[in-house]
């Protein structure tokens, strides 16, 4: 909501404050129906710690019912902590209770599993700027009314140059790379960062139509060859959404003139050893509904990627003075006397340079 | 007689060259008056001086020499005012100016000195028009004109009697407001008021009255008081001649006024200050104030010594302005061509003012020229202006329609980012004043103002919104000693929200505000010791908080309308200024308030002790329309003194009470258009503040410098502030999400101006702190765990430099410089992964500030020829703002960005902005 043109940003780093921190964080959904529960658990750091995410490890972690049901959750890697089957019905209430490795105790409030109405549809729409993603959901009974969505992005993307030759030099040959060998395409999976819900407490009925989960700018790498995406959702309760509305207002929406002012933010995790001691999350209890679409490059019209910069090949003919690594293609690959060849750079033959991985995933056509 | 006069140049002449080797001058000569120059240099030469002093006492001399001989000082001062002189073999020198010749004079028309009969000596100016002529002819010979007041009788009768009237511009027939009325060697005067009406008891007998206002030529008024009776007055526009011409208005009203923390600045002074858009604007130039601080620019809101953004009560022709800006607060809502003057009461707030804790902004607006049609207005990159005046009929009714519109879109466009291609911001506002004069004693007043923002920015939701005020006020004069002022009024302010992307969600969310007001004020002078103001204020409220609705056929939004709500607020005041002596003065005012909160209202009602919180709520009570809910009341006291340490010099203290019954709430740092306002209720206690203040005022150099030092401590009570992640828009029941709190601040104001000469503008140094607490034992989890804080607008170092140098009469420069402490900010204590990202974790408010703020604003303003018959008068203002292009921090956030936290600090003008406008008026 800000006059673009006028205003400038630049970089900050704020001055070093010796807070206390290395406050708890929850974060997880317990899903008390047929799937999986993951919990995760890890520590808040100092803004310049570089380290990536502190792991708290060695805690005892239970699920539990109203009833007094106990479901206790395995550490599977540092910090993560799961239960393949819990197996209740929707409508009861569970809560989260940890106890770490230094024995100190926690606990959620008790939350109501609900159950997640399915996915109508993932649907999208390319526009002048880019290709929106919605979601479409309904609940009959107009109990849902608020939504949480996450998902996972798969693309295909490709190198500048397709080689399926490669020069080794150790003993001056250019062989034929086997399927294996070639790295032309990658796919690269990410995660969603940002935080997306919906409610719809102010409609007559339960329907979600077109909640936009994600946008994807016009021309930009995720839609140059093939891109994919699982959305998850997730029915969550009227704190939960109020929660995940701050969370986001506070991290991800600041910035212009009329953002809200920074304050502390509560979720519903509390600490029983000492109660001043702040927690950081909110737990939720749902099941889960998940649904995945693929968009082709072909089916979006205009779209100016990839654009390889600095890409180019040059013909060599003795291989022994080659200033650029990879063969690309034979000039004459009929005649067996000419071995001359178009050479490239690695980074303009091996998708790998982009990010991703030459391993294609299973659900991929 | 062109004959004598042509020997008379040569006698002169001669004259001259003989006594040029005699005598000489030395002195340091700084604005002094004319007689004062005169006497001095009687006394280094021994000469003696014959001059008319109708004619020069208004003029002030400059003048700096070490030995330079008599003549060529005297041919240098007396040149620039058109005089000449001539010196005798006795010693003796006249002076004399092209007037026209009086054949009979009044008596007294010379001055107490030595005067000398003109006749003899009036030479001719060539160069004078026919209609200066007249125009001087006009004016000495008011001037000199004896006045009889009241019922004429033989003898003059003992005791006083009271003169009133109205001051007027000659050439519009506006009234003059603010003008000082004085009589000669008595020590008393008063001031008009709104309307350019006085009333002044004098003893009865031979008076002269000085009447002085800036930017007017000062004039008299020889008067014979016979009994009480009526004089209006007639003032001349100070049109500058082609010469350098000191004007130095007796402005000492700093000095010697009661009042303390008043600013009171003139539409030539804020068109004098650059603006980011070249566009006069009236909250700059209050922002520019000492004591006034902001979040930031281009923020809607100011902060008076401490208080919020909406504890400022802003009045334009007395109708309450709820949003005084267009376009993000990058545009005041004023349009300078027709606001007169605009006056801040930061401290003491006169008695007939209330409803707002920190400060009143009295913005007037003109009334139209009554004599004659004229126009004016200008063009900017931005916006465009005209406005249009002039008499409706023979000189009694005037009328003036003043519209301002924007064509920003092309801004927008140029924005290389797409998500600003299709966004749009749009503005206008109209004003329309009509004044009629039924007879002498019956005046009525009609004001309108209509303005309507509309914008649509890098997303698919509107947002508009709109002023509506309209007002009419008659005035009644019952006698010389008493008048009234009934007004009648609306204010309505609104604005909506709606989205019509998504069919099915597509929505209206509306609010609005409307106040349907009436005053009585009434201003009795009984002598010349009191003045008595008094009055009743209501005002009726009715407010609907938030009213959401779907827009589209297709939507599902389910209609949500927050209860409407409705108040009564009133008030009683009466106050004194009593002139004790005429060293000591008091000024002591009583305001009686009371708000009553009306049904229908469905109130919630909370277990007694427990937070306030939905889970604790025990019962809903409905009140029926009109049923009285919940009452507050109290008495609000306006306290004022003011003691001289002689002429030029005073000290004040004063003291003052209020209380607010309407509240904005609004969890954003800076005031967002989309802030909603609500009343007291039975869980909102209405704002309280007190402060007191002390000051020292001196004035220099026949007041063209003023000086003064305020120190003031004040508190606040019942400030609102809110619970984390409150719900601040359709909420149902607000109070849950409110926490009060209290606050205090102080500070120091120093302030230097320079009004008249060349170089004028003012350099103003403020220190202050603003502290802020919850207070509230219902809030388990208070803002900084109940410590004091800074608040968002506690800027404790402040200097501004306002200057303007006036190379010519069509040609001057003005500089802004503007350096303030940075604003307090929240700054993050930690980051931790959550939902895909790492995100920050923030702590105790305020602890930090981003960098301090520096800005120099620079323009010129070129003006075309001053022949005061053409058909239009061009001017243009060019210049630069942010001259030094510094990236001044609005404010420093982190936000997570595809899973990491970036910190950025965001300027809103971060570069030189040059900007052009014109400006014309027929």
């Amino acid at each position: 909501m800000m006059l673009a043109g006028l205003e400038c940003r630049q970089k900050y780093s704020p001055p070093l404050l010796q807070a206390l921190t290395g406050y708890l964080v929850v974060e997880g959904v317990i899903n008390a129906g047929q799937d999986t529960t993951r919990i995760r658990l890890s520590r808040t750091k100092k803004l310049d710690d570089s380290a990536g995410v502190v792991p708290e490890a060695g805690a005892t972690v239970l699920v539990q019912s109203e009833g007094g049901d106990r479901y206790q959750l395995s550490e599977d890697s540092a910090g993560y902590y799961t239960v393949p089957y819990i197996g209740a019905n929707p409508g009861q209430k569970f809560r989260l209770f940890i106890t770490t490795a230094g024995n100190r105790q926690y606990a959620s409030d008790y939350v109501e599993f609900k159950k997640t109405p399915p996915i109508d549809s993932i649907s999208w729409e390319r526009k002048k700027n880019g290709v929106y993603i919605y979601a479409n959901t309904h609940d009959n009974t107009n109990k849902t009314r608020y939504y949480r969505w996450e998902y996972v992005e798969t693309w295909e993307h490709h190198a500048a140059f397709e080689s399926d030759w490669e020069w080794r030099r150790e003993d001056t040959q250019i062989v034929y790379r086997t399927p294996a060998e070639r790295t032309y395409k990658c796919y690269t999976t990410r995660p969603s960062s940002d935080i997306v819900t919906t409610s719809t407490a102010k409609l007559s009925s339960d329907v979600v139509y077109d909640k936009q989960i994600i946008f994807i700018p016009a021309s930009t790498e995720r839609l140059g060859v093939k891109y994919s995406v699982l959305v998850k959702q997730y029915a969550i309760t009227a704190e939960a959404y109020k929660y995940w509305q701050q969370l986001s207002a506070l991290t991800e929406q600041l910035g212009s003139i009329f953002s809200v002012e920074p304050t502390e933010l509560t979720g519903n995790i509390h600490c029983l050893t000492d109660s001043t001691e702040p927690v950081i999350g909110f737990v939720s209890a749902s099941t889960v509904e998940q649904q995945r679409i693929f968009i082709d490059r072909q089916q979006i019209g205009e779209w100016y990627w990839p654009i390889y910069t600095g890409c180019d090949t040059v013909i060599i003919t003795d291989f022994l003075q080659a200033w650029y690594e990879v063969p690309v293609r034979p000039i004459y690959p009929n005649n067996p006397y000419f071995s001359w060849f178009e050479f490239s750079t690695e980074s303009c033959t091996d998708c790998r340079f982009q990010g991703g991985t030459l391993v294609k995933p299973p659900f991929w056509p | 007689m062109r004959h004598y006069l042509l020997i008379l140049s040569i006698t002169v002449l001669a004259s001259t060259a003989r006594a040029q080797t005699a005598k000489t001058i030395t002195g340091n000569f700084a604005d002094v008056p004319f007689n004062q120059f005169i006497q001095e240099v009687e006394a280094q030469t021994g000469y003696h001086f014959y001059y008319d002093a109708s004619q020069t006492d208004s003029l002030k001399i400059t003048y700096r020499g070490d030995r330079v001989p008599l003549t060529t000082a005297l041919d240098e001062i007396l040149q620039q005012y058109g005089l000449r002189y001539s010196i005798d073999d006795q010693g003796h020198i006249f002076i004399t100016k092209a007037v026209q010749i009086y054949t009979t004079l009044p008596p007294g028309f010379f001055g107490t000195k030595k005067a000398v009969d003109t006749t003899s000596f009036a030479v001719e100016e060539p160069e004078e028009t026919e209609e200066e002529k007249a125009k001087n002819k006009l004016k000495a010979s008011l001037e000199n004109k004896l006045f009889e007041v009241g019922v004429k009788t033989n003898t003059i009768g003992q005791g006083n009697a009271t003169i009133a009237g109205y001051v007027r511009d000659e050439k519009t027939g506006e009234p003059i407001i603010g003008a000082n009325i004085t009589a000669e060697n008595k020590k008393t005067g008063t001031v008009t008021d709104q309307f350019g009406y006085f009333s002044l008891t004098l003893p009865k007998g031979r008076q002269v009255l000085l009447i002085t206002s800036i930017g007017m030529n000062d004039t008299k008024r020889q008067v014979m008081l016979y009994s009480d009776g009526k004089l209006n007055i007639d003032m001349f526009e100070y049109v500058p001649t082609l010469k350098r011409v000191i004007v130095s208005a007796d402005k000492t009203v700093n000095v010697k006024g009661v009042d303390m923390g008043v600013q009171k600045i003139n539409i030539k002074n804020i068109k004098q200050i650059p603006t980011a858009f070249g566009e006069a604007d009236v909250l700059r130039a209050v922002l520019t104030m000492p004591g006034v601080t902001s979040v930031g620019e281009s923020s809607t809101g100011f902060n008076v010594r401490g208080g919020a953004a909406d504890e400022n009560l802003i009045l334009f022709s007395d109708a309450t302005i709820y949003n005084p800006s267009h376009f993000f607060g990058f545009f005041s809502a004023f349009n300078p061509d027709v606001v007169k003057d605009v006056e801040l009461y930061k401290s003491s707030i006169p008695e007939r003012y209330g409803g707002r804790l920190a400060s009143v902004l009295d913005v007037t607006s003109r009334e139209g020229n009554k004599k004659k049609f004229a126009g004016n207005g200008g063009i900017g990159p931005l916006t465009s202006r005209l406005t249009l005046e002039g008499p409706i009929d023979s000189g009694r009714t005037s009328f003036i329609l003043g519209g301002r519109t924007t064509y920003s879109d092309w801004l927008l466009k140029q924005i290389p980012n797409d998500d600003y291609k299709n966004s749009s911001a749009r503005f206008y506002d109209v004003n329309l004043n009509i004044s009629h004069e039924f007879n002498a004693k019956n005046n009525l007043y009609i004001t309108g103002y209509l303005s309507q923002d509309k914008f649509r920015l890098n997303s698919d939701t509107t947002y508009k919104y709109s002023n509506k005020n309209a007002n009419i006020k008659y005035k009644h004069i019952f006698n010389n000693k008493l008048y009234g002022v009934f007004t009648a009024g609306v204010d309505a302010y609104n604005f909506s929200i709606s989205s019509v992307h998504n069919p099915v969600n597509a929505y209206k969310f509306a609010f609005d505000i409307n106040q349907t007001n009436f005053r009585a004020d009434f201003n009795y002078s009984p002598n010349n010791k009191h003045t008595i103001d008094f009055g009743l204020t209501s005002i009726l409220y009715k407010l609907h908080p938030g009213t959401y609705d779907p827009d589209d056929k297709q939507s599902l939004v389910v209609a949500d309308h927050v209860q409407a709500e409705q108040g009564l607020e009133s008030a009683l005041y009466i106050g004194d200024h009593y002139d004790v002596s005429s060293k000591f003065s008091v000024s002591a005012g009583l305001r009686y308030s009371m708000f009553n909160y009306l049904g229908p209202q469905t109130q919630y009602e909370y277990a007694p002790g427990l937070p306030r919180e939905t889970v604790n709520i025990i019962d809903t009570v409905n009140y029926p329309k009109g049923k009285v809910i919940k009452t507050y009341q109290g008495p609000e006291i306006r306290l004022s003194a003011r003691y001289s340490l002689g002429e030029n010099a005073s000290v004040k203290v004063s003291y003052n009470s209020l209380r607010q019954y309407i509240h904005m709430l609004s969890n954003t740092t800076a005031i967002s258009p989309t802030d909603i306002w609500k009343l007291s209720d039975a869980y909102i206690k209405p704002q309280l503040g007190d402060q007191v203040s002390l000051g020292l005022y001196h004035n220099f150099k026949s007041n063209t410098i003023e000086t003064s030092v305020e120190v003031y401590y004040k508190r606040l009570e019942n400030y609102l502030d809110y619970k984390s992640g409150a719900q601040l828009v359709l909420n149902h029941h607000i109070e849950t999400d409110i926490a009060n709190s209290k606050g205090y601040a102080y500070g120091a104001e120093l302030l230097i101006k320079k009004t008249a000469g060349k170089l004028n503008g003012w350099v103003s140094y403020t220190y202050s702190r603003t502290m802020l607490k919850t207070d509230d034992p219902l809030v388990t989890e208070p803002v900084n765990k109940g410590a004091w804080y800074p608040s968002d607008y506690d800027k404790p170092n402040i200097v501004n430099f306002i200057g303007n140098y006036r190379f010519s009469h069509r040609f001057s420069i003005s500089l802004n410089v503007i350096y303030s402490t940075g604003r307090p900010i929240t700054l993050p204590i930690a980051e931790y992964y959550y939902g895909g990202s790492y995100r920050v974790l923030y702590s105790d408010r305020n602890q930090y500030r981003i960098p301090d703020y520096f800005r120099t604003d620079f323009s010129m303003n070129i003006e075309g020829n001053h022949k005061i018959k053409q058909f239009a008068h061009n001017s243009w203002t060019i210049g630069l703002y942010n001259l030094t292009g510094r990236k001044n921090p609005y404010s420093v956030y982190f936000t997570s960005e595809n899973g990491v936290v970036n910190g950025y600090k965001l300027s809103i003008f971060g570069t030189v902005i040059p900007f052009i406008n014109y400006n014309f008026r027929f």
